[in-house]
Parts: structure tokens; sequence; C-alpha cells
């Protein structure tokens, strides 16, 4: 969050607004000459690179016939959106005094898995789908089944 | 109000997140009495075992001639579309390891594709920007190619991941690296919803990947390189329903746990996890060195159909199969016989749950099924 206060008010230029945060590792590698994205976040998936930080500009900003007004603009909405943070996150510490522990879901948990029958497991609730060792049939409607015990 | 005072109401109210944040995180802590693989050892379970040749490589699906990014299978059982670096989307027989079509894409930046539920039409996105919808009916062009059938324009990043809403073939989620999340229409081409954005209480950086809850199609959750994992409503698009923090880097992918009420992630800080969407508890971290040190980012996770196990694909070319109850690593189907030779970059489970394929930086696909001695209890 703070990343992103910071990079809205250093960007008090006409540029896009989004700003990706700084939080992604990878190193930088040529963009493909397609991009046609206005996102200064466009890069290649794939590891190859998430995204090339955005140049930072000054608070007072730049070009525009009144910088401060820009700034003061961008600031009182970045503060209405902090805002916004400070309840969410309220409300969230409120919930937490009903919640349940973790093992109570735990619980949960097990019982959820251990009520469905799983293919790829050597040990298996039933019943065994027909259809499981399709993959191992050689032609295609060939019965050679194997046994189950 | 002077922006001296505006700086100052600024820095006060960052201050104040913080806190609260640090306060949130110490609550939560309080509440994780304990983990997963804690309470299932207590419980007396113990690790899934497989012999050596239990999960075998049973199909290797050859044909792009470029790294594969992303992969889908139908609703029914066989086949599978996949997205390539080679500008194609293919669509297979996974049985029969047949092609039954080669699409041609216009922007050959492809980064996901999807299969729609009735297996009748496959949509795909990328750097474009665009999500493309193709009916496989249809007839193809004078060159021989199928035509775009809907494009579905509005985001102002790339598109990194998208899926159909389950039993429709009408509307698609998709997260973009302009932040936000979509909801579409894929009948008038138009964007219903759009999750996050400037100064909603979205991510707030690149959206890498999305799922939708196959319980409650209304909920879906989507993973970012802000380091965190976000629900939302698809009826309540201005603010995320709730947000979950714990991973310290991009979170590469998501996906609904199958009982709807936990999801997984994988992370560039190596580690996997896995979240209770109704109390937000971070029930279970996946983590194990590789060796050397290294720590490689995962990149892609799939849960078998009970949820028993966990499959993350890692950059080094790695794919574990974890235990999700008892946390733990019981396979690596990197080093078994007949596996890929490059990063697996993405996976998915059958519909069934019968197989999974993994599709790989090495160009091919390849479907993974159990034909050991099954033990039914």
């Amino acid at each position: 969050m703070m990343d992103m206060v910071s990079s809205s008010e250093a960007n008090n230029n006409e540029q896009n607004a989004r700003n990706p945060t700084t939080t992604s590792s990878s190193s930088s590698s040529p963009l493909p000459a397609v991009v046609v994205s206005s996102s200064s976040s466009s890069s290649l998936r794939g590891g190859e690179t998430r995204h090339e930080p955005r140049p930072l500009s000054g608070i007072g900003g730049v070009g525009g016939t009144h910088p401060g007004f820009m700034g003061k603009h961008r600031m009182t909405a970045a503060i209405g959106y902090l805002d916004q943070q400070i309840q969410i996150i309220q409300e969230e510490l409120d919930q937490l005094d009903t919640l349940g522990q973790s093992s109570v879901v735990c619980k949960e948990l097990i019982t959820s898995i251990e009520s469905v029958p799983d293919a790829l497991l050597p040990e298996t609730k039933g019943p065994v789908e027909t259809g499981w060792d399709r993959w191992f049939q050689g032609g295609h409607g060939s019965r050679n089944r194997k046994k189950w015990i | 109000m002077s922006v001296a005072e505006l700086k100052e109401r600024h820095l006060a109210a960052t201050q104040t997140v913080s806190a609260l944040r640090d306060q949130l995180k110490q609550k939560r802590l309080l509440l994780l009495d304990t983990d997963v693989a804690g309470y299932s050892r207590s419980q007396g379970r113990t690790p899934v075992s497989f012999g050596p040749t239990d999960l075998v490589c049973c199909r290797t699906l050859q044909g792009h001639n470029g790294k594969v990014y992303s992969l889908d299978w139908t609703s029914e059982k066989n086949r599978i579309v996949s997205a390539s670096q080679d500008g194609r989307l293919i669509v297979w027989n996974a049985l029969t390891s047949q092609k039954t079509h080669a699409i041609k894409l216009p922007c050959a930046w492809v980064m996901t594709c999807a299969f729609s539920p009735t297996g009748q039409s496959v949509a795909c996105g990328g750097l474009d920007s665009v999500c493309s919808i193709f009916n496989l009916n249809s007839p193809t062009d004078r060159d021989g190619n199928l035509p775009v059938s809907k494009m579905l324009s509005g985001h102002k990043g790339y598109v990194s991941s998208c899926q159909y809403v389950p039993d429709e073939d009408a509307h698609l989620i998709t997260s973009s690296g302009d932040q936000t999340c979509g909801l579409w229409d894929i009948t008038t081409g138009l964007r219903t919803s759009v999750f996050g954005g400037e100064f909603q209480s979205g991510h707030t950086a690149d959206v890498l990947s999305v799922s939708i809850n196959g319980s409650n199609s209304r909920m879906f959750v989507s993973g970012s390189c802000d380091s965190t994992a976000r629900l939302w409503d698809t009826r309540v698009a201005s603010r995320a329903v709730r947000t979950f923090h714990g991973h310290e880097g991009d979170v590469n992918a998501v996906k609904f746990f199958p009982d709807g009420n936990r999801f997984g992630t994988g992370s560039d800080d190596g580690t996997c996890r896995l979240f209770d969407i109704r109390t937000g508890h971070q029930l279970q971290v996946y983590y194990q060195q590789h060796g050397d040190n290294e720590v490689p980012p995962v990149t892609s996770i799939a849960f078998s159909i009970s949820g028993r196990l966990l499959f993350a694909g890692y950059s080094n070319g790695d794919c574990y199969v974890w235990d999700t109850l008892l946390g733990q690593v019981v396979l690596n189907l990197g080093t078994l016989q007949n596996s890929h030779e490059g990063r697996i970059s993405c996976l998915g489970l059958s519909a069934d749950g019968s197989a999974l394929c993994t599709g790989s930086w090495d160009s091919n696909l390849k479907i993974w099924a159990f034909g050991g001695h099954r033990k039914v209890i």
C-alpha cells in the first residue's frame, strides 16, 4: 500500500495512473515489439520478467499548469483510500473475535479430503470409477482391466 | 487544507494502517493453534506413500514449437487446450494424443487459455490485453484459420489468466497486468464488472492468476505481484471480500480447493500455502529446500480431486507432489522417468481426477496417471 501511495504521489504527471509496486523480482528483458497495452507493467509472464519499475517524478509533479493542485487532489484521494483500508482492517479485527481456531478448520479439512474417491491415490475411498484406468488401456474399448482388492 | 496538512494526515493514516495490520497479524497468529500438518499427525494420519511406478507419464503430447504457457481440460473427460509461445492454441484429445485443432492466434504473445464448460469454445489472452474467443465448430477461413468469434477488450494491461464461469459458456473471468480482474459477458462482448482498479480496494500490482470456486461460482480468488491473494464476490466489485497476506513474493498461481472452502497459492517466494476462505486463516505452508540452497519460484499448482495431493510446478523443472495433510513432499514428477526437460509452467487435473496434465517450456505436454496397485478403503 505504501508503495502505491508513494508512487501515486510521485506520478503527478499526465501518465497512466497504474503503477506497479516493487514487490516482484526478476531481471528485465526486452519486450516484444507488438506490445500494444498502455499499461506500464506489460511484460511476458512465465518468469522471464515481471515488470519494469516506473521512473519516479518529484512530489510536486511535473508538467501541468497547477502542480500543487494536482498534488493535493491525488493526496486527498490517497488519504480516502487509506481511510477505507483502515475501516476494512478494523472490521476484520472485530470479526476475529467470533472466529474459531485453526484446529476446527483442520478437522473439517480432513473430513472433506477423506470423503472423496481419488484416482491418483494409492489408497482411496471407493467407489472406483471404471474410466479411471482408461489411460492404460491399449486400444479404445480394450477391456484389460486391473483387479481391485 | 494545505499540502503540508494533507501530508501529515496521509502519514498518520499510513502509520495507522501499518499498526492495524500488525495487530491483525498478531491476533491471527493467536488463533492458529495448529497447522494442518500438526493436526493431521495428531490424528494419526501418515503420509501418502507412492511406489516407484505408481504415478507414471502415460502420454506425451508433442506438437508445439515453443514453450507451453497454459493448459486447460474440458469439463467432460479427455480434451485439453494448450497455449504456446509459438503463437498457437492446440486442442488435443489426451486419450488418443490426437490434435483436433491448431489455432493460429492473431496476437502471438499468448499467456493463458481456457476451455468453455460445454467444450465448444476456447478463450485465450496475452500481451494484446484482449481475451479472444474461438468457436471450435466455426468453419475456417480461406487460409485455414479459425476466426476469432469474439474479442473482449477493456483491460489496460496484459491478460494473464482467464477462466470460464462453470456451467455456462456465456461468462468468463480474467486477470490482468492492469491490476484488475474482469467479469465478461461473452454474448455481448462487454465487461460486466471490474474488480479492483485505482483506489478501489483491489490489488496494487499486476494480477497473475484467477480461480473460480467450483462449489459457488460467485466467488473467485486472484493472486498478484502485490504478494496477496484476494477473494471476490462477483456481485461486489468495489472491494475484495478478504485479502490474504503471508507470501513474500508474487503470487503466481491460485487454485480453489475441491470443497470450495479453501484455496491454494503458489509464489515466487518458493512456497505454496493453503488458506481458509471463511476464517481467513493461513492453514499450512508448503516449503521444502530443493537442494543447493535454491528456492525456485512456484509457477503453477493443482489439487487432486479429493484435495489430498497438491501438485506444484517450480521454475527449476521440479514438480513436487505434496501430501496436503502432512505437509510433506511425497513424490517429484520432475525426476521421474520420462519427465519434462524444462520448467513446468502449467498444470491441470482432468475433470474426473484420473489424470494430471503438465505443460512445460520444453514445448511438450505430459499426462500422468496412477498405474499402480490401488487399495480401496
